[in-house]
């Protein structure tokens, strides 16, 4: 296995900032001698990041009536 | 140094809702309606479904609103609510997906090795303001798996816990450290496609031994 494929298993970790500290190091003396796992890392960044930073889902037409509607019949059903 | 937590905006709101005033909780669903239906509709991929699981949830909000004590924001406590309530339509439909643990979930081969790899040609904040991004973002939502979908969006959408999203998805910690991993390389993969500027793609492979 190579050096890229054994620490692939540790990014989960490494971009939550949750991997303990000789591994984080090994990590990015890697990714200073590799172009490849370097960019992967950052994709991984950017494709949070992305998700992240989208804008809100319009809401269909009428969303809001129906939902409000559907709270209202389910409390006084209720009582 | 201690964190002091930031005051949850919804409090105020909240405190009047426990008593019994309908209208603060009716505002307190405008308030959040967009959110969960987008959460919803992120996991389901169906406005009708996205639809039905927002309604659940904050049917059931208002019936659990007694005994929530604000010990965390009312946003957060919600997002939980419409996460189980999307999971159980995930769960409900037939040919669906597993969402619980299945054989090669729990170790780290057969992670999805990364294919395309090339640097992003525009910045993640500048590709959120375009049109197009959220058709984009779609097709990468639509081309995961439910269960490595359902993972991504509520950790890395929502920001919720490992041990949250462990609990919601009844699975153990350990696999939802690997699923999630699994989900962002699948993500990372489809996005890189698309974003990514094949001229800065690393030409040669090194073998580190």
């Amino acid at each position: 296995m190579s050096k890229c494929e054994k620490l692939l298993g540790s990014l989960g970790d490494y971009l939550d900032g949750e991997l303990e500290a000789t591994l984080c190091a090994e990590i990015e003396a890697h990714m200073k001698g590799c172009d490849k796992c370097r960019l992967v890392v950052d994709n991984l960044k950017k494709t949070v990041k992305l998700f992240k930073s989208g804008k809100p889902v319009p809401l269909p037409a009428g969303f809001s009536d129906r939902l409000h509607r559907a709270i209202k019949e389910k409390r006084t059903g209720a009582r | 140094m201690n964190k002091v937590p930031a005051p949850d905006p919804d409090a105020s709101l909240v405190e009047l809702a426990r008593g019994g005033d309908y209208s603060a909780f009716e505002q307190l669903v405008t308030r959040h309606s967009q959110r969960i239906y987008g959460l919803a509709v992120s996991i389901l991929r169906n406005r009708e479904d996205a639809e039905e699981a927002s309604q659940k949830a904050f049917i059931s909000a208002l019936e659990h609103l007694p005994s929530f004590r604000g010990e965390s924001p009312f946003g957060g406590w919600l997002s939980r609510i419409a996460a189980n309530a999307a999971l159980e339509i995930l769960r409900q439909r037939k040919h669906h997906l597993e969402l619980s643990d299945t054989p090669g979930d729990g170790g780290d081969e057969g992670l999805p090795k990364p294919v395309f790899v090339a640097d992003w040609s525009h910045d993640p904040s500048e590709l959120a303001e375009q049109v197009e991004t959220r058709a984009i973002l779609d097709r990468a939502l639509d081309s995961l798996d439910a269960k490595y979908r359902a993972i991504f969006v509520l950790r890395d959408v929502e920001g919720m816990s490992t041990g949250e999203t462990a609990k919601i998805l009844e699975i153990s910690v350990a696999n939802a450290k690997v699923r999630l991993l699994r989900a962002r390389l699948l993500m990372r993969e489809k996005l890189t496609e698309i974003f990514g500027d094949p001229a800065t793609r690393p030409i040669h492979e090194h073998h580190h031994d």
